[in-house]
């Protein structure tokens, strides 16, 4: 049935933007994080969407890193200060992660509007049995 | 029972469920880069299939009283089967990233698909009721 592959459809999209949500949430939780088990400081992440061809839907291919050089800041006194007194801070924006989240959010509101119609959808389809 | 109205009406519904099964798509992969979005047509196929020419428009022959049973059901085995087509739209550009996927009209889509289906369903519940009381057995 079309309507209940629709309702796994957006349940791929749910799937895939609640990841997004999380990778956003660890990218602010680490925006002044200058050590990591990897060494130097948190680098941010980025969720890699692709179209689903198998299943028909989105999927998360990977979660990938944004190798954009870190923001260095003016900092002698901190332990991680480079011997030029520079700081190399994560190369997360504030600004971007928001904006970031906002299209996630969105999108996972939209989806949860699609599994709302298919419910609505496979519940006419369900009267025309009790008549 | 299975005349004409009938199977024009399970054609709509199943037209309906694949293009909402396209929107969902769609709506799933609206941050997927390089996304182009799908589209379905069925409009004109179900007309075909229903037998209708331009002349005629949108009007479905009344069913007659009287009327012989090859001319209302069976007749539908001679037109052209019903087949709704499922396009990617390639030549629009939307954002940057090459996705083509617009939020407002994919939830309009979205709005007016499921008001469609729930209205045709709603439909053929009715006429299975009237059948129903018809019979007798309610």
């Amino acid at each position: 049935m079309k309507v209940f592959r629709a309702i796994d459809t957006a349940a791929s999209g749910l799937t895939a933007h609640r990841v997004m949500m999380d990778v956003i949430s660890e990218n602010l939780a680490n925006v002044n994080t200058t050590r990591t088990p990897e060494g130097g400081p948190y680098r941010r992440k980025v969720p890699v969407f692709s179209e689903a061809l198998s299943q028909a839907g989105v999927e998360v291919r990977e979660i990938a890193q944004d190798e954009t050089p870190p923001r260095l800041q003016y900092e002698p006194g901190h332990p991680d200060a480079d011997e030029r007194g520079y700081v190399a801070y994560p190369n997360v924006s504030v600004v971007r992660e928001m904006a970031d989240m906002m299209a996630a959010s969105r999108a996972y509101e939209a989806n949860l509007e699609t599994v709302k119609s298919a419910k609505s959808m496979w519940e006419s389809a369900i009267d025309l049995l009790k008549g | 029972m299975i005349d004409h109205l009938w199977e024009v009406q399970k054609m709509a519904v199943a037209g309906l469920s694949k293009r909402f099964q396209a929107v969902s798509e769609n709506l799933a992969n609206i941050n997927t880069p390089g996304y182009q979005r799908k589209e379905v047509l069925f409009e004109e196929a179900l007309r075909k299939a229903a037998g209708l020419t331009q002349e005629e428009e949108n009007r479905l022959p009344l069913a007659r009283s009287g009327e012989d049973e090859k001319e209302t059901g069976e007749g539908m085995s001679t037109r052209p089967p019903f087949a709704p087509v499922e396009t990617r739209v390639t030549d629009e550009e939307y954002r940057l990233d090459g996705n083509n996927v617009d939020p407002e009209i994919e939830m309009a889509k979205l709005a007016e698909t499921r008001l469609a289906y729930n209205a045709t369903m709603r439909l053929m519940a009715k006429r299975a009721e009237m059948l129903r009381i018809a019979m007798g057995g309610r």
